[in-house]
């Protein structure tokens, strides 16, 4: 899925050797995981535009996570197959479970503002699934959420183009293609040119009335849109690191490289 | 699901706007709405006939219509503004060949899906008898459209039934009459039933199954699989042909439960309105008259529990272009006439307001997104323009993302590495109920115990770093009982004793680091906060006899964060440049000293490291300067003695002694020859 992308010859890459001049006594420079890096990256492009940092738990009750999102009851993705449960119920007695996706920060935040607002929430999510080069059962992603007077896909179309050019690069080829969330509508999955290839980036859609009622907010008089992407993803390609495995392994072998 | 560009065609028969070239209609179907997944060129059984088959990927919310050619061809003549011409099966034209005498029973169960009103497990079920026809061979044409999609052809009746479910979406059955035993009845099955299914398999069913079964015994599972009992073979000659409905729930769970899925159960499971079984059940007759021309058909037996409503709804033509966001906005014509091409009939009702009569295989379109969708799409989401969001100023910044990175530059600034490691671990409070594995079966309770294991996994590196010490940290959530929280842990291993060290002292003074900050400095936050939030954790971590201890804090944020003030903006790190990651050899590396005097003054490590350099091939991993020190010795001229470490290692295979040596004999030799330079 993702190219290695290592080429040996460039600067301190590959085939030449990485001389390391420094004497100890210099040698104090921390180093900072990509993934922090990448979610900073992302943020302040954000901020410019007036989004603020959301967050919430990692630990999130079943109607959060789905319900509220307009998953419905028998979808497959509530199966244990797909996503890991606590074995304790919550205080109420409901089904709890390490969130698959950051998407409920929508719905807490929504509880917790009045309109309009613009948030951004990156986060760690859980799914269960056997860990590989390419997939991990724990990893990062970031939410958006705009609710505003007559938001659009225009507006939408807008906010997602200057990310990508930000983040990816001002030639940075991207397109917007349908596809389909239970919580949005229309429904668009964001791909970006990589390579002599498209690659799928980030989801996003208009926000279903059904979950801004879920959110406490009328639907009749806010309008909004909601995107999210696959950090993990986004800091492989921009590095050219082919394994996930090593973004949580602790090892400064990779660590050290950023 | 596979679609032929060859079936397409039949469909667009209007000569002036033919179909585009099939990279067109790729880039048509993906940006309008399903992804290709791949295109493929065919060779048919047909002399000279060629083939491009579509692998398009169907989305869930339009997969009860879209797992057919007929509602693909719906949706693609909307997109590229060419009428298709679906077919109609008009149930007249083999009038001729009704013969009411033949007639099926059906008996179904009137069970609905738990907890649900109007949703019955077969809300329909039609049969017809039809008599006369032969299970031969297919004719070309339909062995061709079959296989060309991968299906395998075995006799024209199976074909026709699985033809017409490939053009429709809809399952058919057909049963070899002669072998049921009386009517049919659409029921649970019993406990233990046993089905002997078309490919010999026995299975036990339970009595959350559905199945279609004579008086005797059950002929197949509903949904998902035909039985043996009534197989159509080389001498049937008289079928019972079905379109049913299933509930897509009950079809799943019993997919599920017998472990098959197959093109039936999963066009069942994507729900398919009840209202097509008469459209498949008129185009396979009528395909059947068209090859058995003296076929003799049965009246249809339709047994209707469930059906829908036919739905309509409100949407205002503002709402529309509100939600798109047209810079110049479409009139309610344009709209009626953008959806009229989806084949969904809009009425202006007022001046403002659309009246939206749904089709009836349209189970989807419920609410006003989902015509801004359909207008959306065609108008093509590729040519809207993009509009700026207003400027926004109140901007307020949270606390603790704002702290969180706050530490960060601190320890960036201490030389502390960060990591992220895994929340699922071996032991914890909060347990999961379905664990990848028992490694990963609980939410961690801590942050500081996980770490040591990463301290002592790196101290084997420390060279090939060219560290003194192992220093990280992660900042991350831990899980305690009900509640969870931040946690910032950090560690510090050192690759050789040090004398009098003291981890709690070093501790301290990153305590005091953090104080003196910028973000932290002026605030309520003090070392006595710092000290009794923290809890400290030690565990020898040597290998092989030697005595190496690795050292944890762990702090509670949450402790730390609410004395803080609320920031007033956020920290940002700086733009990363553009790093290539390299991939870290997996092969073991080797370490190497070497010393070399040099004469005058400490000013010539330049020269020693480009002498390693230029020797040191591509083996050479790193070099490091680790120890400078000059003689100044009266009467004797003054030289310097450069240490320095080199690390070798390879990217594809285990280094042998010999070639190292090798290198450092060069490296040795050219060295000592420069005048004066002597390595020791």
């Amino acid at each position: 899925m993702i190219d290695a992308n290592t080429k040996a010859g460039e600067e301190g890459v590959g085939g030449a050797p990485v001389v390391v001049s420094a004497a100890p006594a210099e040698n104090t420079g921390g180093h900072l995981h990509p993934m922090t890096q990448t979610i900073n990256e992302i943020v302040k492009i954000f901020s410019e535009i007036g989004f603020q940092v959301a967050e919430g738990p990692e630990i999130e009750t079943e109607f959060n996570n789905f319900d509220a999102l307009n998953v419905p009851k028998d979808h497959t993705s509530r199966d244990m197959q797909d996503t890991f449960w606590l074995k304790d119920a919550g205080l109420a007695g409901e089904r709890m479970l390490p969130r698959t996706h950051t998407s409920p920060v929508q719905i807490r935040f929504m509880q917790s503002h009045q309109p309009p607002f613009r948030i951004i929430a990156p986060g760690k999510v859980f799914r269960n699934e056997s860990t590989d080069a390419t997939h991990e059962a724990e990893f990062f992603q970031v939410e958006g959420m705009y609710i505003d007077k007559n938001v659009s896909l225009a507006n939408l179309k807008f906010v997602l183009e200057s990310f990508v050019k930000k983040f990816f690069g001002e030639e940075t080829e991207m397109r917007f293609r349908p596809s389909y969330f239970p919580f949005v509508e229309p429904g668009f999955e964001i791909d970006i040119r990589w390579k002599d290839r498209w690659l799928e980036v980030c989801g996003a859609g208009l926000v279903r009335p059904e979950v801004m009622e879920a959110g406490g907010i009328d639907p009749k008089d806010w309008s909004g849109f909601a995107f999210g992407m696959g950090l993990d993803r986004m800091v492989m390609l921009k590095y050219g690191i082919d394994d996930i495995r090593n973004m949580y392994s602790g090892d400064l072998r990779f660590v050290n490289q950023f | 699901m596979l679609i032929s560009q060859n079936w397409l065609k039949k469909y667009f028969t209007d000569d002036a706007r033919s179909l585009p070239d099939a990279k067109t209609i790729e880039n048509t179907f993906t940006m309008g709405i399903f992804e290709v997944e791949g295109v493929e060129n065919v060779i048919t059984g047909m002399e000279n006939v060629s083939d491009t088959v579509y692998d398009i990927k169907v989305l869930p919310d339009r997969a009860h219509y879209c797992y057919s050619h007929r509602y693909v061809v719906q949706e693609l003549g909307a997109l590229l503004n060419i009428p298709a011409n679906l077919p109609v099966y008009d149930p007249a034209k083999i009038a001729s060949q009704i013969d009411s005498g033949l007639i099926v029973n059906v008996n179904v169960a009137e069970d609905k899906v738990v907890e649900e009103k109007n949703r019955f497990v077969c809300p329909r079920y039609m049969a017809r008898r039809v008599e006369g026809v032969e299970a031969i061979a297919s004719p070309l044409w339909l062995k061709t459209a079959l296989e060309a999609l991968g299906q395998k052809s075995i006799n024209v009746l199976v074909d026709l039934t699985n033809y017409i479910m490939l053009e429709t979406g809809q399952p058919l059955h057909a049963f070899d009459a002669d072998k049921v035993e009386g009517d049919i009845n659409v029921r649970y099955a019993k406990e233990g039933e046993i089905i002997v299914l078309l490919d010999g398999t026995e299975v036990a069913l339970t009595s959350h199954i559905l199945v279609i079964a004579d008086e005797k015994d059950a002929l197949a599972i509903a949904g998902v699989k035909g039985g043996k009992k009534a197989e159509v073979t080389a001498e049937t000659k008289r079928i019972i042909i079905e379109s049913a409905n299933f509930d897509s729930v009950s079809v799943r769970k019993t997919s599920q439960k017998v472990g098959i899925k197959n093109e039936s159960s999963k066009r069942y499971e994507n729900k398919v309105t009840p209202e097509r079984t008469q459209l498949a059940m008129n185009a396979i007759s009528e395909s059947i008259a068209t090859i058995f021309p003296s076929a003799k058909f049965g009246n249809i037996t339709d047994i209707y529990l469930g059906k829908p409503e036919t739905k309509r709804f409100d949407v205002s033509v503002k709402f529309i272009n509100d939600a798109i966001g047209l810079k110049e906005g479409i009139g309610a014509d344009k709209i009626i006439d953008i959806l009229l091409r989806c084949d969904i009939k809009a009425e202006a009702t007022s001046n403002d307001n659309l009246t939206i009569h749904v089709p009836e295989y349209r189970l989807d379109l419920e609410i006003g997104y989902d015509i801004v969708d359909e207008v959306g799409r065609i108008l093509n989401y590729m040519n809207l323009v993009p509009v700026p969001l207003q400027a926004e100023d109140n901007r307020p910044v949270l606390k603790n993302f704002y702290y969180m990175n706050a530490l960060r530059k601190v320890f960036q600034g201490a030389g502390f590495s960060e990591v992220y490691t895994h929340s699922l671990k071996e032991n914890g409070d909060v347990e999961i109920l379905n664990p990848l594995n028992i490694e990963r079966g609980f939410m961690r309770n801590t942050i500081g115990e996980g770490l040591i294991k990463n301290l002592e996994h790196n101290l084997r590196y420390v060279d090939l770093l060219g560290l003194d010490a192992v220093k990280i940290y992660e900042i991350g959530t831990i899980f305690g009982g009900k509640v969870e929280r931040p946690s910032l842990a950090f560690g510090i291993a050192n690759a050789k004793k040090v004398k009098g060290y003291n981890f709690e002292a070093e501790a301290e003074k990153v305590f005091n680091q953090i104080l003196s900050s910028e973000y932290f400095v002026g605030t309520s936050l003090d070392l006595n906060i710092l000290k009794s939030s923290a809890k400290f954790t030690e565990a020898n971590i040597g290998t092989g006899g030697v005595n190496v201890v690795g050292n944890v804090c762990e702090i509670e944020l949450q402790k730390i964060i609410e004395v803080l003030p609320d920031p007033k903006s956020d920290i940002y790190f700086e733009t990363p440049k553009l790093i290539k990651y390299k991939k870290y050899s997996q092969y073991p590396f080797m370490v190497r000293d070497i010393s070399v005097f040099v004469p005058g003054e400490a000013i010539q490590a330049e020269a020693v490291k480009s002498i390693i350099t230029k020797n040191g091939t591509e083996l050479l991993n790193s070099v490091r300067l680790f120890d400078v020190y000059t003689k100044n010795k009266e009467g004797e001229p003054v030289k310097t003695s450069y240490a320095l470490r080199l690390v070798f290692q390879s990217d594809d295979r285990t280094l042998t002694d010999d070639e190292v040596t090798q290198i450092m004999q060069n490296i040795t030799t050219e060295m000592n020859g420069v005048e004066g330079w002597e390595v020791r």
